[in-house]
C-alpha cells in the first residue's frame, strides 16, 4: 500500500477577521506523487504552503504530513520536521545574495541533520552532492561557481534554488509558481527538470500555480475555486 | 558555527556600509580607551614627580601651593624661609638629608633653582630613580649650571654654552644678571619631571648674583666683578623651601608636627605624597568629564550600528523568509543579527585596539612634545579589558533590538516572500 504524504480534513483558515480565507474540506496525496494546485492570485496559494510548511496554523480541521499531525506539536518541532522533510522552490529571488552557488544549495543541509545524512550517503559529501545536482540540472560549468548568485540569469537562480529544495532527499517538494518568471521555453525546461529529479528521489511535488498551461504534465490536479461565503475552497 | 559563517558572509555582503560604522566604532573605541591610558599614564607621571622624599618645608602656606611651587615649579613662595632655620632642621636626628631649594630667577621662561650638590644625590624622582647626566656633570664652579633635557632641546645648547639669569619670572623685559653669565656644565637626562624644565645652580651662585642687588634692582654705581664676588662669603641668608629624607619613615609625623610648630619661623611642613593626592583629587572632574564624553561617543557609535541593523531590516525580510524555508528557526534569525552586530563591534575594537597601540608606538613621541605626557607602551589593564567587554556587550544588545523584530517579523511572514 501506498504511504500517504498529505491529509488535510475540514480545514478553514481566517485572517484574523473571520471571513474565512481558505477552506478544504479534504485534501490527500500519496507519497511519490506529483500535483498541481492550479489558483489565481489571492486565493490562498501561499496560505496553503506556509500551513503545509507548518509555518501558519489553520483557525480548525487539521493538517497531518508523513503521519505527522501537525496540531499536536510545538513551532519548533515544525520548524525541524519542515528542515527535514521539505523543500521549498519560491517564484523569485530565491537565493541568499550573500552566499556562493554552492553554498546555497548546500544550505537546508546546513540546519537539517537528516538531510546531510541522506545527501552523504547518496552522495559521498553534501558539497559533491549539490555539484551532482547542479550538473543534472545543467548547471555544471565551474565559471558559474565563481559567480555572485545575483548575477545568474533567473532561469539558472531557478534551478539553482530546485538543487537546493532537491538535495538531501526531502520527502515533499512544494513549489510555489517557479516557472512564472520564466519564459516559455526554460519554462517548458525547467518544469521537465525538476519533473525528472523528483521522479529519480522519489519525492513528492506539489506544484502551485496560476498557470493552466502547465496541467498537462502532471498526473494529479486541484484547483483553489471561489467559494460561497467570499473565500476559496480546494 | 552555521550561523557564524552566515553571518560573516552577510557581514562581507554589506561591508560597504559596515565598513563605515566599523570604522566609526573603533574610532570611539581609540577614543575612549586612549583618554584612560592618558589619564591613566598622567595620573602616574605626576605622582611619580617627587619620589622617596618625606617632607617638604617652605612657609607657613597651604600645601597645595607649597608642593606647585618647590616640586612644580608653577607660582611663586609667598614668603623665604631663613636659612638659620633650615640648618637646625636639618641637623635633627631624624634627618636623613636634605636639599635646600632657591627659586625666583629664570632663563628665557625656565625656572633656575639653586640648590646644593645633596640635590643630585638624593633627588628621586618615578620609581626611586636618581638624576643622571647625558653629558657632564654636576656643577662645581661658583658661576656652573646644569641643565634639564628640555632646556637643553629647546634653547639649542650644549656643554659650554654661555647662559644669563634674568631677575624674576617670565619672558620679557627682565631685568638681566648679565655682568654674571653662567656656563654649562653638565646636561641631564629627561625625566618626564619638571626637572628637565629646570636649570640648577648652586646656592652660592644665587648669592653671588644678587650680592649687589637690592630689593629687586642692582645698586647703581656699587658693581661688584665676578672676580671680586669669589672672595666673598656667599653663604645665604634666605631659601625659599627644603627636602627632607628622614632615616625612619615612622618619625615624619613627630618631625611634621616639630616643623610645625617651630618657634623661631612660621613653617610649614608637607608630605608631598598626600598634596600630590590632593592635587590630583582637584582634576577628578576633568577626568569624569572627559571618560563622559568618551563614554558618550562609544554609545552613538553603538546606537548608530542598531539604526544602520534597524533599516537594513527590511531589504532583509526575504533573506528571513528564505532562511525559514531552509529550515532556519525564528530563533536562528534572532542569534544570526546578534551575531552580525557583535562581529561588527568585536573587530570594531579589534581595529581601535590596534590604532591605539599604532598611535602609542610611532607618535609617543610627537605627544610628549606636544602635551607633555609621556605615553609608555604598556598591556591593557583589568579596566580597560572591562571597557572593551562593555563595548561589546552594547554591541550584542544593539543587536538585541533589530534581531527580535527580525524574530517577530519571521514569526508574522513565515515563507511568504514580501517582494
Amino acid at each position: 500500500m501506498k504511504k500517504v504524504a498529505v491529509t488535510i480534513d475540514d480545514l478553514v483558515f481566517n485572517w484574523g477577521d473571520h471571513t474565512p480565507c481558505l477552506s478544504i474540506p479534504k485534501f490527500e496525496l500519496y507519497c511519490g506523487e506529483k500535483v498541481f494546485i492550479k489558483g489565481p492570485s489571492g486565493s490562498g496559494k501561499s496560505t496553503l504552503l506556509n500551513m503545509l510548511g507548518g509555518v501558519l496554523l489553520p483557525e480548525t480541521g487539521g493538517i497531518r504530513v508523513l503521519e505527522h499531525d501537525y496540531s499536536t506539536m510545538r513551532a519548533s518541532q515544525l520548524d525541524r520536521f519542515r528542515a527535514d522533510h521539505i523543500g521549498f522552490i519560491f517564484q523569485q529571488f530565491n537565493l541568499l545574495p550573500f552566499l556562493s552557488l554552492l553554498d546555497n544549495v548546500c544550505l537546508p543541509c546546513r540546519f537539517s541533520a537528516k538531510r546531510r545524512a541522506r545527501a552523504i550517503e547518496e552522495f559521498g559529501s553534501v558539497e559533491q552532492g549539490a555539484e551532482a545536482l547542479l550538473a543534472r540540472l545543467g548547471l555544471a560549468e565551474a565559471s558559474l561557481y565563481q559567480k555572485d548568485v545575483a548575477a545568474l540569469s533567473v532561469g539558472q537562480q531557478q534551478r539553482v534554488s530546485a538543487a537546493r529544495a532537491i538535495l538531501g532527499a526531502p520527502e515533499i517538494i512544494i513549489a510555489d509558481e517557479p516557472t512564472s518568471a520564466l519564459d516559455t521555453e526554460s519554462r517548458d525546461q525547467f518544469l521537465a527538470l525538476l519533473l525528472s529529479q523528483c521522479e529519480l528521489s522519489g519525492s513528492t511535488l506539489i506544484f502551485v500555480s496560476h498557470d493552466s498551461s502547465l496541467e498537462h504534465h502532471f498526473s494529479q490536479r486541484a484547483q483553489l475555486m471561489p467559494s460561497a461565503n467570499g473565500g476559496y475552497s480546494l | 558555527m552555521t550561523l557564524l559563517h552566515l553571518a560573516w558572509k552577510s557581514f562581507l555582503n554589506r561591508k560597504g556600509t559596515l565598513l563605515m560604522m566599523l570604522l566609526s566604532i573603533s574610532m570611539s573605541v581609540v577614543l575612549l580607551l586612549g583618554v584612560d591610558i592618558i589619564r591613566q599614564q598622567a595620573k602616574e607621571g605626576f605622582s611619580s614627580t617627587v619620589s622617596s622624599t618625606d617632607l617638604i618645608v617652605g612657609a607657613r602656606s597651604g600645601q597645595i601651593n607649597l608642593l606647585l611651587y618647590s616640586v612644580f615649579h608653577i607660582g611663586n613662595a609667598t614668603n623665604n624661609i631663613r636659612w638659620k632655620s633650615y640648618e637646625a632642621i636639618s641637623q635633627d636626628a631624624s634627618v636623613k638629608w636634605s636639599i635646600p631649594l632657591s627659586l625666583g630667577d629664570s632663563h628665557r621662561g625656565f625656572r633656575v633653582l639653586g640648590t646644593s650638590s645633596a640635590y643630585f644625590q638624593h633627588y628621586r624622582y618615578g620609581a626611586k630613580q636618581r638624576l643622571s647626566f647625558s653629558q657632564g656633570q654636576a656643577f662645581d664652579g661658583l658661576f656652573d649650571v646644569v641643565i634639564g633635557s628640555e632646556v637643553a632641546k629647546q634653547l639649542g645648547y650644549r656643554l659650554g654654552s654661555s647662559v644669563v639669569i634674568a631677575h624674576g619670572m617670565g619672558n620679557a623685559s627682565l631685568m638681566k644678571h648679565d655682568d654674571k653669565p653662567f656656563k654649562v656644565v653638565g646636561i641631564l637626562q629627561a625625566t618626564g619631571t619638571p626637572v628637565d624644565k629646570t636649570l640648577i645652580v648652586s646656592l652660592a651662585a644665587i648669592e653671588a648674583i644678587h650680592v649687589d642687588w637690592k630689593s629687586g634692582v642692582q645698586l647703581p654705581g656699587s658693581k661688584v666683578t665676578p672676580e671680586q664676588v669669589l672672595n666673598m662669603d656667599l653663604e645665604p641668608k634666605q631659601i625659599t623651601a627644603f627636602m627632607l629624607g628622614l632615616n625612619s619613615r615612622l618619625s615624619t609625623f613627630h618631625l611634621q608636627r616639630k616643623i610645625n610648630q617651630y618657634r623661631n619661623e612660621p613653617l610649614m611642613a608637607i608630605l608631598p605624597g598626600l598634596a600630590l593626592q590632593e592635587l590630583w583629587g582637584m582634576f577628578s572632574f576633568v577626568e569624569k568629564t572627559l571618560f563622559a564624553i568618551s563614554a558618550l561617543v562609544v554609545v552613538s557609535g553603538v546606537l548608530g550600528l542598531l539604526a544602520l541593523l534597524l533599516s537594513s531590516l527590511h531589504e532583509r525580510r526575504r533573506e528571513m523568509a528564505i532562511l525559514r524555508s531552509v529550515g532556519a528557526r525564528p530563533i536562528h534569525i534572532l542569534t544570526l543579527l546578534i551575531l552580525e552586530s557583535l562581529l561588527v563591534t568585536v573587530l570594531s575594537v579589534a581595529l581601535g585596539v590596534g590604532v591605539l597601540y599604532l598611535v602609542m608606538l610611532y607618535a609617543g613621541t610627537l605627544i610628549q612634545d606636544q602635551f607633555g605626557v609621556r605615553l609608555v607602551v604598556q598591556s591593557l589593564n583589568l579596566w580597560q579589558w572591562q571597557l572593551i567587554a562593555m563595548v561589546v556587550a552594547a554591541g550584542a544588545l544593539a543587536g538585541l533590538v533589530p534581531g527580535y523584530r527580525a524574530y517577530r517579523y519571521s514569526l508574522a511572514d513565515g515563507m511568504s516572500i514580501k517582494l
